[in-house]
């Protein structure tokens, strides 16, 4: 026999649609009033949440402070600049090699 | 320093309005090239949405700051690496989502509040111990039209430990596949499932107590 605890673990499935949802739970949710209302409640909690956040993200969302986009934009420079560095380094390390050898081997 | 304001706030209208108005392979391109004025508009465009995004997950505003940014700065690296297969916004949404579960998993390193307590209990039986559910006082709609439901809604949210609000936004509100949500948040698919059903009703415990039905005495 289903009880409500076997409902109740599985109404992620059924809310999602997802194969898995035993006949019998739909059996237990018509006689128990209990389990009835708590998947009525369960449905209306996630519904609340994807309406909430849908409108958090409004279709003209505000500016962003102007702080973070001067501090987004110095680091991608700062990154840049540090790259461009390194390549530098680099291509004088190279260059270099050969005269440190010969100043070794000397 | 109104001058300096005033020149910074139309830079950032021009920088804004230049990527809806040029094509998008021809912003690539230029971001791809390096031009600061092509990144600059990439940032104006999407950052406030992207914002939005990264305060859902992070609830610090200091940190949601802090993804933004480090999105940002993943993109410009790997911008060379963008197949243009599906629109920047979703790529970059991508990435911010991405850079937000970073940082959840490093505060995961300190103990999560349980969520048990939230979670319904049952008698020996299989039965619910609180015998009969309340009815709650409207459906989702109905519950909408008050003016301060958003906002109990939002609070209990916030109110979910780290790993469980990740998942319920990552499935529920991203709309992401169950498969997805697993790849991001380094979990197998089952526990994605079992996690987000516990979130669920986390959620429904803690909104119960504002929508339930006064008992008709």
């Amino acid at each position: 026999m289903v009880t409500c605890r076997g409902v109740i673990e599985r109404l992620g499935s059924l809310v999602d649609g997802k194969a898995g949802w035993d006949p019998a739970a739909s059996r237990h949710l018509a006689r128990c009033i209990s389990c009835a209302r708590y998947l009525q409640t369960y449905r209306t909690t996630v519904a609340l949440a994807r309406e909430v956040s849908r409108e958090a993200e409004p279709a003209d969302p505000p500016d962003m402070p102007e702080s973070l986009v001067r501090r987004i934009l110095w680091s991608r420079r700062a990154r840049s600049f540090a790259s461009a560095s390194w390549r530098v380094a680099h291509l004088i390390g190279v260059a270099a090699s050969p005269l440190i050898v010969f100043s070794l081997t000397r | 320093m109104n001058v300096q304001k005033s020149r910074s706030m139309a830079e950032a209208r021009s920088a804004s309005s230049q990527w809806g108005t040029d094509s998008e392979a021809s912003q690539l391109g230029a971001l791809r090239r390096g031009e600061e004025k092509a990144f600059e508009a990439m940032v104006r465009s999407f950052g406030p949405r992207l914002l939005s995004v990264a305060r859902r997950f992070l609830r610090d505003e200091e940190d949601a700051r802090d993804a933004v940014q480090e999105g940002f700065l993943s993109a410009y690296r790997s911008i060379g690496t963008f197949q243009g297969g599906s629109q920047i916004s979703t790529w970059l949404h991508r990435i911010v989502v991405n850079a937000c579960l970073m940082r959840l998993r490093s505060r995961q390193r300190k103990p999560e509040e349980s969520i048990e307590e939230l979670l319904p209990r049952f008698a020996e039986d299989g039965h619910q111990v609180a015998h009969p559910t309340p009815e709650w006082e409207g459906s989702a709609e109905e519950l909408l039209a008050r003016r301060e439901t958003r906002e109990m809604v939002r609070e209990a949210i916030d109110r979910l430990p780290d790993s469980y609000r990740a998942v319920l936004l990552l499935r529920d509100i991203e709309e992401l596949s169950t498969e997805e949500a697993a790849r991001l948040v380094g979990i197998t698919e089952n526990a994605v499932k079992i996690r987000l059903h516990r979130a669920r009703q986390a959620l429904r415990t803690l909104l119960e107590p504002q929508f339930r039905r006064a008992p008709a005495w």
